[in-house]
């Protein structure tokens, strides 16, 4: 085998350390005998391995192997069941692979999560046996405390229900009030509220400061200036003129300061029987309104109902200062935080305050606006047609009930969205730290592949 | 028990028993502190990097299995920490480092003033070369280990350690211009002179990669 000088070369320090291959070194020996240039580097090298050689080795300094053995003693003993069961555990995952025992058990956390959080979402955890399911009794209490003194009328399942519930609700329960025959139904009794005054409490000395705070109502800092209600009015009116009164409902309203913010025709071949507008006008105004809609036609039906929101208003409001109080520490402390960690913490922080701010924010602005313009449903009906056609009444409430049903699945819905993006979300920091002992097992074991 | 094979030495350490182990200590602390002196090219550094050598090995000790022997494994751990320290430092420190190194104080006071001189250049020679050559250089002349025992060590294949070993002997003569016998007193104020004195500085040889 014919090489080339230049690969000669390279193999030259083995060849003299005898270290190659028998064909390769018949090769070098060939050619070494007919280079001269290569002859001389051989030996050469060999001198510069006998230079290295020449240095010997040194002594280990004094105290060394004392200092050594000291540190040693302070080690933990290599026995020390940790590694051993450690070895033990992961041998055993080994034997039925390692991997598909991973993915098992991230399946399994997985499935429990999403359960969990559909079960959440649909409401299984409210009704009457679905509350202890989710939520122990005493988390919902600490819901109520943390969102206030209710009116002793609303009782204690509505104060254990979270605002954007509450809202809906109260309307509703205003609208039936006038009406017996559909008692409201159980309302899904959630643990969001006594989750965030868990939370609140574990932020730091302003959280449970602040939930004492809101739930004293003796001692409210808080000046309650003025009331705020919610009202709600039915009015059913038997017409000549369905199409005329309607026109008039709507032109009264305007002229009250109020406008119409739901409208519905029913019609036969005989012209419109029936017509139902949704009406919104000032608070101040609704008893003048209400006054000059019964003159449009003969009453049939009417009820008015109020609910007091101003606890829950000034109570958001607390809540609410107490959170920004809250975020602005948080923003103080991020601008000192210096590592990575601590920076993603307390943003992480932040970003949750903010997301209750915005929420009471939000739920603020439905009161005020709730609190400012007063709801009346009017209903309009032919003289004549409320016998054997499907009358308005029955009508109202089938309506009533779907929009009901609709409402709550759409919420619920989005609760589960909520919780879904939620659960990914809380998904991350435990890739990371499986990414992390991934890592680490790598790293360990091909350092220590020796073993 | 300094009479046991380190097989046995291990089992017992891996017991817990410490005495064990510190035979075991004794019996490879001066190689293991060699090396890092040759890799390391300072005295101090070689000590802490030596003790930290051995406080690795004393952790990770449930862990080894015996696929080798415990020699290898630990010419292994110890590479691994040179090859870590040497990655870590900073060009500055590097260059600094040479300097203090010429003076070898190891050989005795009967040795000749010049052939301290000639180990002392012979010393920042090498420690002047690409760290994994000089690793390779090291293990095999200074520690007489086989190929295939420095590719276990290094973690690299029997051909990238012929292949090292050749570039660091060849780069190793061009430092050295070794064709004088040894012992030969050296020229002073010679071009070989300066340009050993180009590697204490710590310049890099023409032959790295």
């Amino acid at each position: 085998m014919a090489y080339k000088h230049r690969k000669i070369i390279n193999l030259l320090s083995a060849y003299v350390d005898g270290a190659l291959p028998p064909r390769q070194r018949e090769a070098v020996k060939r050619h070494l005998a007919e280079c001269s240039e290569c002859r001389g580097l051989s030996g050469e090298l060999q001198a510069a391995a006998g230079q290295v050689a020449a240095l010997g080795e040194v002594e280990v300094p004094g105290g060394f192997h004392e200092a050594l053995m000291a540190r040693l003693a302070a080690e933990p003993s290599p026995t020390s069941g940790r590694w051993v069961g450690m070895r033990s555990f992961f041998g055993w995952l080994g034997n039925i692979g390692k991997w598909r025992v991973v993915g098992y058990g991230l399946a399994g956390v997985m499935v429990l999560f999403l359960t969990f959080g559909i079960l959440e979402a649909l409401g299984v955890g409210a009704g009457p046996y679905g509350s202890g399911l989710m939520g122990s009794p005493s988390a919902a209490q600490k819901g109520d405390m943390a969102i206030g003194a209710e009116p002793a009328m609303e009782g204690p399942v509505r104060g254990a229900m979270p605002p954007e519930f509450r809202g809906e609700y109260a309307e509703r329960d205003g609208g039936n009030q006038g009406a017996p025959a559909a008692p409201p139904s159980p309302m899904p009794i959630r643990k969001e509220e006594a989750i965030a005054g868990d939370k609140m409490g574990m932020i730091g000395p302003g959280g449970p400061g602040g939930g004492g705070m809101t739930g004293g109502s003796g001692s409210f800092p808080y000046q309650v200036t003025e009331r705020r209600l919610i009202t709600n009015a039915n009015q059913t009116l038997s017409v000549e003129d369905v199409e005329r009164s309607y026109d008039q409902v709507i032109q009264l309203a305007g002229g009250w300061g109020g406008f119409v913010q739901n409208a519905s025709v029913q019609s036969t071949e005989k012209g419109p029987t029936w017509a139902n507008i949704v009406v919104r006008v000032p608070s101040e105004r609704f008893a003048g309104f209400l006054g000059e809609l019964g003159r449009l036609g003969e009453s049939r039906d009417r009820s008015i109902s109020t609910s007091d929101v101003t606890e829950e208003y000034v109570d958001l409001q607390a809540r609410r200062t107490n959170y920004e109080r809250q975020e602005k520490r948080l923003q103080e402390l991020l601008a000192q935080t210096k590592s990575i960690d601590e920076v993603l913490r307390v943003e992480y922080e932040l970003a949750r305050v903010r997301e209750q701010i915005e929420m009471m924010v939000g739920r603020l602005r439905y009161l005020e606006s709730f609190a400012a313009m007063a709801t009346v449903n009017v209903s309009l009906v032919r003289k004549g047609e409320e016998q054997g056609q499907p009358g308005p009444g029955p009508f109202n409430e089938v309506w009533k009930r779907t929009m009901d049903v609709f409402i709550r699945t759409t919420s619920r819905v989005a609760l589960a969205t909520v919780y879904l993006v939620g659960f990914i979300g809380g998904l991350i920091p435990m890739i990371l730290i499986l990414g992390l002992a991934w890592w680490g097992v790598k790293t360990v074991r091909r350092r220590g592949s020796g073993a | 028990m300094s009479g046991l094979s380190d097989t046995v030495l291990v089992a017992a350490a891996q017991q817990g028993d410490l005495e064990a182990f510190g035979v075991l200590v004794k019996r490879h602390e001066k190689w293991v502190y060699n090396l890092a002196y040759r890799m390391l090219g300072h005295r101090e550094d070689a000590s802490d990097l030596a003790q930290e050598a051995f406080l690795k090995a004393y952790r990770a000790l449930s862990r080894f299995r015996g696929a080798s022997s415990f020699k290898t494994w630990l010419y292994r751990i110890t590479s691994n920490l040179c090859l870590d320290a040497l990655r870590r430092r900073t060009p500055q420190r590097q260059a600094g480092e040479l300097k203090p190194t010429v003076a070898d104080p190891s050989p005795g006071p009967h040795e000749r003033a010049e052939e301290r001189e000639r180990l002392a250049k012979v010393h920042a020679a090498i420690v002047s070369l690409p760290d994994h050559q000089r690793l390779c250089l090291i293990l095999r002349d200074l520690q007489g280990l086989s190929y295939e025992e420095i590719a276990s060590a290094a973690a690299v294949n029997v051909g990238t350690v012929k292949s090292r070993l050749n570039r660091a002997r060849l780069a190793l003569r061009d430092l050295l211009e070794d064709k004088e016998p040894p012992g030969v007193e050296l020229p002073v104020g010679g071009p070989r002179l300066s340009r050993i004195g180009r590697v204490g500085s710590g310049l890099q040889t023409p032959q790295d990669h």
